[in-house]
């Protein structure tokens, strides 16, 4: 009887110590700007002799990394979130590190690397339910923004950028990495005003699938993405 | 305590629900397929079969995968140049022929899909196809009499996911494996070919195998092989996908398996006898920059040539796979 205790207490003080491992909540928070404003779905804004509404903001962050002097201490597991912003809480991410873990980066993909993009049907937030997915050809949507702009003489004005493709040289998924320093709360801004004066709306209003001007816009956005202070 | 624990699990899981090995020829390569993420069962094969054969899919509910893929000639349409759909609408391509899939490595005439399982969602959502759009597919049979059981019947789940509807229709693709034509005896030694077949066989080898390799009758790669553009459908096949003008008028190399019953033939069905395709091989290449190196300006073959290896070509017939009740219409 008194081994079979011994064992037991054995056998359980991982599980016990684990439990006691004090944790620290970081939340990543996603953000996206026009001028100083927070932006609303559909909301008019006025900008540069123009008036501009975003329709539709969807984008994948995966891959989520917080690294201390080049060394990776938390790995998010999930394959991806997708960040929609007509979903508040999708906006945000939040993970357990352990109590005293430093960090001075993250980093992380903006859209889906190429061995996630050939591995078939998935689930989750990659589902293809989730209007993130080309059917026509196989491929993930990386970044999706949608709109309407008064400088866009035809179709009614509006805007589609439908970012993405994993074979080279159309290969669109953009890393970012940012140094932070051990905050409890980080906020990727993106800065839409930024974005928006790389793309001349009235030449271009719509990339809608792979190509190299997918790749140049995804560069684009992954420059208009700063950690907000 | 352990083991017997284990023996009775095994023993309490229901026959369509155990683990099936896919069986195929020794002597062919590995499949490029990842079963360990689908493994196959019986239930799963069975739904994917009821899936395939069924007009839910389309937005109007007339049209199902089998609508352009017949059992009965090699999972094509025959006599089709161009794939029909919903509303009498025509595609821009021939549909093509379904076999030996797990050993596919691209699908679709330029390669557009990258993975067996996602594969339907392109028919399913093309306009001039299924016309619909896979959330609404799965609205249709989550509300219907028998999916929600045949789903929790195959994956322990009533809830049906994109995942589970598209995993189930890969499986049973994933079972159109054609292996007993003639040639495949007479590979085997059960069977001899005759003077002429043997006569083709060696052309074969000689002047197509490069790119319709053998077992599978196809290198699974894009080639032009010298078709002259249809101004009307302006097809660039690979290059619409990777944009690289090298890929400009490649298509996928389609298998020879069945080649009899899978008429007409070529990407855009131009041909409808085998003899017009061994003539344009022939004499009829359109060359230009990207015409497969194998092809070149045209393969020299006589008269007597061509017929000889249109015999071989027959000896591809497997009639077991093309009359195969597993693989037919569903009869309850």
């Amino acid at each position: 009887m008194r081994l079979f205790v011994l064992i037991s207490i054995v056998l359980m003080l991982p599980t016990y110590l684990e439990a006691q491992e004090a944790k620290q909540q970081i939340v990543i928070s996603f953000s996206a700007e026009f001028g100083d404003h927070e932006i609303q779905l559909g909301e008019p804004y006025d900008w540069e002799n123009e008036t501009v509404s975003i329709t539709a903001l969807k984008y994948y962050i995966s891959n989520l990394k917080l690294k201390y002097q080049g060394q990776v201490v938390y790995l998010d597991n999930a394959q991806a979130q997708l960040i929609d912003y007509s979903i508040p809480e999708s906006k945000q991410i939040r993970l357990e590190i352990p109590e005293y873990a430093k960090f001075d980066e993250v980093s992380c993909n903006l859209g889906i690397d190429s061995a996630m993009n050939v591995s078939g049907a998935l689930d989750g937030d990659l589902d293809p339910t989730k209007g993130m997915y080309w059917t026509w050809q196989s491929g993930y949507v990386n970044f999706k923004v949608e709109g309407f702009s008064s400088a866009i003489a035809s179709k009614d004005g509006k805007f589609m950028f439908h970012l993405g493709g994993y074979l080279s040289p159309n290969l669109a998924v953009q890393s970012l990495n940012f140094s932070v320093d051990s905050m409890s709360e980080i906020n990727f801004l993106l800065d839409l005003d930024q974005l928006l004066r790389t793309i001349d709306l009235n030449e271009n209003s719509s990339v809608m699938s792979p190509s190299l001007k997918a790749v140049e816009l995804s560069e684009s956005v992954a420059q208009s993405i700063r950690i907000h202070e | 305590m352990f083991i017997v624990g284990l023996v009775s699990v095994s023993f309490l899981v229901p026959e369509e629900n155990k683990v099936l090995k896919f069986n195929y020829p020794e002597s062919w390569p590995k499949p490029v397929y990842d079963f360990e993420s689908n493994p196959l069962t019986q239930a799963k094969i069975d739904l994917g079969r009821k899936l395939f054969y069924d007009p839910i899919l389309s937005k109007d509910n007339m049209i199902s995968c089998a609508s352009c893929h017949l059992s009965y000639t090699a999972f094509t349409h025959v006599d089709h140049a161009l794939s029909h759909g919903v509303g009498d609408s025509i595609g821009v391509r021939n549909s093509m022929s379904l076999v030996n899939m797990a050993w596919s490595k691209h699908f679709m005439w330029d390669g557009a899909v990258n993975n067996l399982d996602v594969q339907a969602l392109a028919p399913i959502s093309n306009e001039d196809e299924m016309g619909e759009n896979i959330v609404s597919v799965i609205q249709k049979l989550q509300d219907n009499n028998e999916y929600p059981a045949l789903f929790s019947k195959a994956f322990g789940v009533t809830v049906i996911s994109s995942q589970n509807l598209l995993r189930a229709i890969a499986q049973f693709e994933l079972t159109f494996i054609s292996a007993n034509s003639k040639y495949d005896k007479v590979m085997r030694g059960e069977d001899q070919f005759t003077e002429q077949e043997a006569r083709g066989y060696a052309l074969f080898k000689d002047k197509c195998a490069s790119c319709h390799k053998e077992p599978l009758f196809t290198n699974g790669e894009f080639e032009n092989n010298g078709l002259e553009i249809d101004p009307s459908l302006y097809d660039l096949g690979r290059f619409g996908i990777t944009h690289r003008s090298l890929d400009s008028l490649k298509f996928k190399t389609p298998s020879l398996r069945n080649v009899e019953f899978s008429q007409p033939y070529m990407h855009d069905g131009r041909f409808t006898s085998l003899h017009e395709v061994m003539n344009h091989y022939s004499e009829g290449i359109h060359y230009s920059k990207t015409v497969s190196k194998h092809i070149g300006r045209g393969i020299a073959l006589t008269e007597d040539n061509r017929v000889d290896v249109v015999a071989f070509m027959l000896t591809l017939t497997d009639k077991d796979f093309l009359f195969n009740q597993d693989l037919s219409f569903p009869r309850k």
